[in-house]
């Protein structure tokens, strides 16, 4: 062995003297043949003629020889290399655009498998990460309610299959330390939430069981950054009195840095929770919503959990019939990952095919490129091929040069996708979950290098096949060496065909987003967003315990805003339309028990605000002040509720509002033109507003300024701070953002599919361009021969527009029906847009008519510019 | 038909080598004729397959080329079977008995 490993370096090394020694050694048999044939009576020269042709050719001896020589492989592909190499840079222009064109392929693909890695494959930094589950629990007829306390509780002492079942809620938290007041996300969780997560503290210790949901929060967790920000990453922190939320509490513990959290986004959890709260789990069954995390026990498969968390949901309708009024009680669980990604996997797969055709779009080029290439090449290919080279070698040395190209682009590719990621992190808040772990690293790389291995495969073999299968000698004989065989132009124009046809797809994907982005964009809010800018504004609810109070509290804080330059008007709501928390209420006829509930967001609001948001009142009356002062029992509902409602008309009847078990009679009004509240392109949502004073939760103000007002955001701070509310008010934000963040995903789904639509056409234009380019100065004889028969410049020019028409027509065929096939998958992503929306459709056919032109008309024009003389003589 | 034959001896081109060379130390041409010799003319060895092979046993260690005068006092390369040829040898002597027995065992009972 160790032989063996000596030899293959001396043979790598000491490759002139092996090459000597075989040179010599073959001389000598040569010589020695030539020497008993001059011996049976020959000429010399005769001799030594016969000696060589019995031999076959000392070259073809040699090369042979030195595929036995170990190392052989890395020699000659190491000169392969460097072959292609040379050869590459012979022709820089066509170099540079197959490298261009495929590493736009790549990229884009690389792009979206950095995208895919992180929010699919990349497991989540939690142990055991894969046994992680959420636990849905569908009750009282909707979907993933969320868990009652009491759920949570008997689940955690029954589950046999479940460990650390735990639950979590997110909530705001005022930081009062050192005389700065901060607000920051925070989290009450059970005590075996964090453990769960492995989210085990640096300093200090884990927070404290506690099952006494009464007892008062007095221990606290805080983040490390939280801990580095405002505490100087002190480690004397532990036992440190804060005030959060105007109580006294002890630090115990900080977590490690990078502790993040990734939950559903029905959980409403962000990834940075600053401050964790312990929280009991109480054992009410009223109130529901509760969101629960728990980890499958080692060995035990998610049906067996299913199965035994169906009996146990059984067991609770039993026990609590008086909870579970229509005795259904669903519970089941889903993979964390999964439960997180479940929204985002069919668009992620939509954008998967555009890049996959946008790669095959790059690929086809490239083989184009590289056969109008080669078909200059066949001299050289059949000079070597008669110096010895075997196809096998003449397909390998091709095969190298893709091989090259493909290496060179997916270095070029992964600055591409680089930018592309930088690009998508400029799109703003685009409903990706995990987007924050999106980042190339080696798994990125190592798929750059199976793209490249796999791309050189697709675009080189071909060609090399093609190219290598010529006949010995022919391009020798022939002077005309450099025109290309019918076969293989039939070949590019099937090529340009696929091309086109594959562009065909993402083209009108992209078209297909854009047009609904623009009617998303055109869509009916119901409101106004415009120059209104909004903030949250929390009051403490122990300073303020009597709901007339916190109405007072209110208008006092719309009195000193109002005041302040630059505002227009001011009004109070909350949750604001097109938040991501909206409350959701299952209501109904008061005259009709019997019939099913319908779901509908409700909204609080203070007097005027439907009129500040410039909200439509259709019919009645907006709220008074006497309303929200004496709580009166009303709702101004919007146009769909009242037509679903009551057809005949809404004005005057009862609204039932079901609120857990309870429930509320509210009387109607007013209605309000459509508004809508969860997401812009959600159309059939109905929604509500009831007084403030009737549910009095955390508010925002929306101010109405002049001009933008984005530099009133410290004024209204001020304003609030004297109003003494004890909190800070936060997230300033204009209400232009909630729309476009409702509409953010689109917008991703819109450039990306744009832009991927842009290589292709853009890919297509270079291989129609090149490939008309090629084949006309292939036919400069032909045309040169017409002109000299009488045909005209005229008559040329119409021939090759012709052609060029025709190949892109028959791309179009072809690619509309394929598009037609890929137009199921678009559906879900579209906004009052058919998949077959013929302005689309019309404007993908013209758009690719149009470059089909553009890219025809300069060969076109230089095939008409031919001398019919230059062009006979120059061959 | 020379040609046919060398083309399905080439598996086995390797054992007559050193069988060859375990009689004495040859050069190429020397080694082509030996092997014509012993088979009555039936293997006629070209350049074209005798030198990879050589080249290949060489790389291999189990024969060693030398510079040598040969009998005409030409400078060859002479080559020489090595300890581990020899046990190669054995080896694919033993291998070649296998196959020939079974070879005929099918071919009498067909």
């Amino acid at each position: 062995m160790l032989a063996k490993v000596i030899r293959l370096i001396s043979n790598l090394f000491r490759r002139d003297r092996l090459e000597e020694t075989l040179d010599e050694e073959l001389r000598g048999y040569l010589d020695e043949m030539t020497e008993r044939k001059v011996r049976e009576g020959l000429s010399r020269a005769e001799a030594r003629r016969q000696a060589l042709l019995e031999a076959g050719g000392m070259e073809q001896v040699k090369e042979e020889v030195r595929g036995a020589w170990l190392g052989s492989g890395i020699e000659s592909t190491l000169r392969d290399v460097r072959f292609a190499g040379r050869a590459l840079l012979r022709s820089p222009g066509f170099t540079l655009v197959v490298i261009l064109t495929l590493a736009m392929g790549i990229g884009t693909n690389l792009t979206i498998f950095s995208v895919m890695r992180a929010v699919l494959w990349r497991p989540l930094p939690y142990p055991s990460a894969e046994r992680l589950v959420t636990v849905q629990v569908d009750a009282h007829n909707v979907a993933n309610a969320g868990a009652a306390p009491g759920e949570v509780f008997d689940l955690k002492s029954r589950s046999k299959s479940l460990e650390d079942v735990s639950t979590i809620s997110a909530v705001d938290a005022n930081l009062d330390y050192g005389g700065e007041m901060e607000h920051v996300a925070a989290a009450s969780v059970s005590d075996d939430f964090l453990p769960l997560l492995g989210g085990r503290p640096t300093v200090g210790r884990s927070l404290e069981a506690r099952i006494d949901e009464r007892e008062q929060v007095r221990n606290v967790l805080i983040s490390d950054e939280l801990w580095r920000r405002r505490f100087g990453a002190d480690a004397n922190v532990v036992g440190r009195a804060v005030r959060i939320n105007n109580l006294e509490m002890q630090i115990v513990g900080v977590l490690p840095a990078g502790f993040r959290l990734y939950l559903p986004p029905s959980t409403n959890a962000q990834e940075v929770i600053d401050i964790w709260f312990p929280t009991g789990i109480g054992t009410t069954r009223e109130h529901r919503g509760y969101p629960i995390v728990a980890r499958l026990k080692e060995g035990v498969t998610q049906a067996q959990a299913n199965a035994e968390l169906q009996t146990i949901a059984a067991q609770f309708v039993r026990d609590h019939a008086d909870n579970y009024s229509d005795g259904k009680l669903r519970i089941t669980t889903h993979v964390l990952q999964e439960e997180m990604t479940r929204e985002a996997r069919p668009a992620l797969f939509l954008l998967a095919c555009a890049v996959g055709f946008v790669l095959l779009i790059a690929c086809v080029n490239a083989a184009n490129l590289m056969l109008a290439r080669g078909a200059g090449r066949q001299r050289e290919f059949a000079i070597r091929r008669a110096l010895g080279a075997g196809n096998g070698r003449l397909i390998r040395q091709q095969l190298t040069e893709s091989l090259v190209l493909a290496l060179v682009s997916a270095v070029a590719g992964l600055v591409l996708a680089r930018a592309g990621l930088d690009a998508i992190s400029q799109l703003g808040n685009i409903h990706l979950p995990l987007q924050s772990r999106v980042a190339m690293d080696g798994a990125v790389a190592g798929f750059a290098l199976v793209l490249s291995l796999v791309t050189s495969l697709l675009f080189g073999l071909m060609p090399a096949w093609r190219l290598s299968s010529g006949k010995l000698g022919d391009p020798l004989k022939a002077g005309r060496a450099d025109t290309a065989s019918s076969g293989m132009r039939r070949l590019q124009r099937g090529l340009v065909i696929v091309e086109v046809a594959l562009s065909i797809v993402p083209l009108t994907c992209g078209g297909l987003m854009l047009r609904s982005f623009v009617k998303l964009v055109e869509a009916p809010l119901g409101f106004d967003p415009a120059h209104v800018l909004t903030a949250k504004v929390p009051i403490s609810f122990r300073k303020y315990p009597q709901v007339e109070q916190r109405v007072l509290l209110h208008r006092d804080i719309l009195e000193r805003v109002r005041a302040l330059p630059g505002v227009e008007g001011v009004s109070a709501a909350a949750p604001l339309p097109l938040a991501a928390e909206q409350i959701t209420r299952r209501v109904g006829r008061t005259d009709r028990p019997g019939v099913p509930a319908i779901l509908a967001t409700q909204q609080v609001a203070m007097e005027d605000y439907l009129k500040l948001v410039g909200t439509p009142l259709l019919a009645g009356r907006a709220f008074t002040a006497d309303d929200l002062s004496s709580k009166r029992p009303v709702a101004i509902v919007d146009d769909r509720l009242a037509r679903r409602l009551w057809p005949e008309g809404a004005i005057g009847r009862r609204l039932r509002m079901e609120r857990g078990a309870t429930q509320q009679e509210l009387e109607v009004i007013g209605v309000t033109a459509a508004v809508r509240s969860t997401r812009v392109r959600d159309e059939d949502m109905p929604h509500f507003v009831i007084p403030y004073s009737l549910y009095p939760i955390e508010m925002s103000l929306v101010v109405k300024t002049r001009e933008s007002g984005g530099a009133l955001g410290p004024a209204i701070q001020s304003a609030v701070q004297a109003a003494q509310t004890a909190r800070a008010a936060f997230d300033f934000r204009p209400m232009d953002d909630y729309v476009r963040d409702s509409i953010g995903d689109t917008r991703f789904m819109m450039w990306l599919l744009a832009a991927f639509a842009a290589a292709s056409v853009l890919l297509a234009a270079v291989g129609l361009y090149g490939t008309l380019a090629y084949l006309i100065a292939q036919r400069t004889r032909e045309f040169g021969i017409r002109l000299a028969l009488g045909s005209t410049a005229r008559g040329i020019l119409a021939m090759v527009v012709r052609e060029g028409a025709l190949l892109a027509g028959a791309g179009v065929v072809l690619g509309l029906a394929g598009s037609s096939a890929i137009t199921g998958v678009i559906r879900q992503f579209l906004y009052n847009v058919s998949p077959f929306d013929n302005l689309t459709l019309t404007g993908v056919v013209v758009l690719t008519a149009a470059v089909a032109m553009a890219s025809g008309a300069l060969p076109a024009w230089r095939a008409a510019q031919i001398e019919p003389t230059i062009s006979l003589r120059s061959e | 038909m020379a040609e046919r034959s060398v083309e399905l001896m080439k598996g086995t081109l390797d054992l007559l080598i050193l069988r060859t060379l375990d009689w004495k130390p040859l050069h190429g041409s020397a080694i082509a004729d030996r092997i014509a010799q012993l088979t009555n003319g039936a293997f006629q060895v070209k350049a074209g397959s005798l030198f990879p092979a050589l080249h290949r046993l060489e790389q291999e260690g189990w024969i060693e080329g030398e510079w040598q005068a040969s009998d005409e006092g030409r400078r060859v390369r002479s080559y020489a079977i090595t300890k581990e040829g020899r046990r190669q040898l054995a080896a694919e002597k033993d291998n070649w008995a296998h196959v020939v027995q079974a070879m005929a065992r099918v071919l009498e009972s067909a």
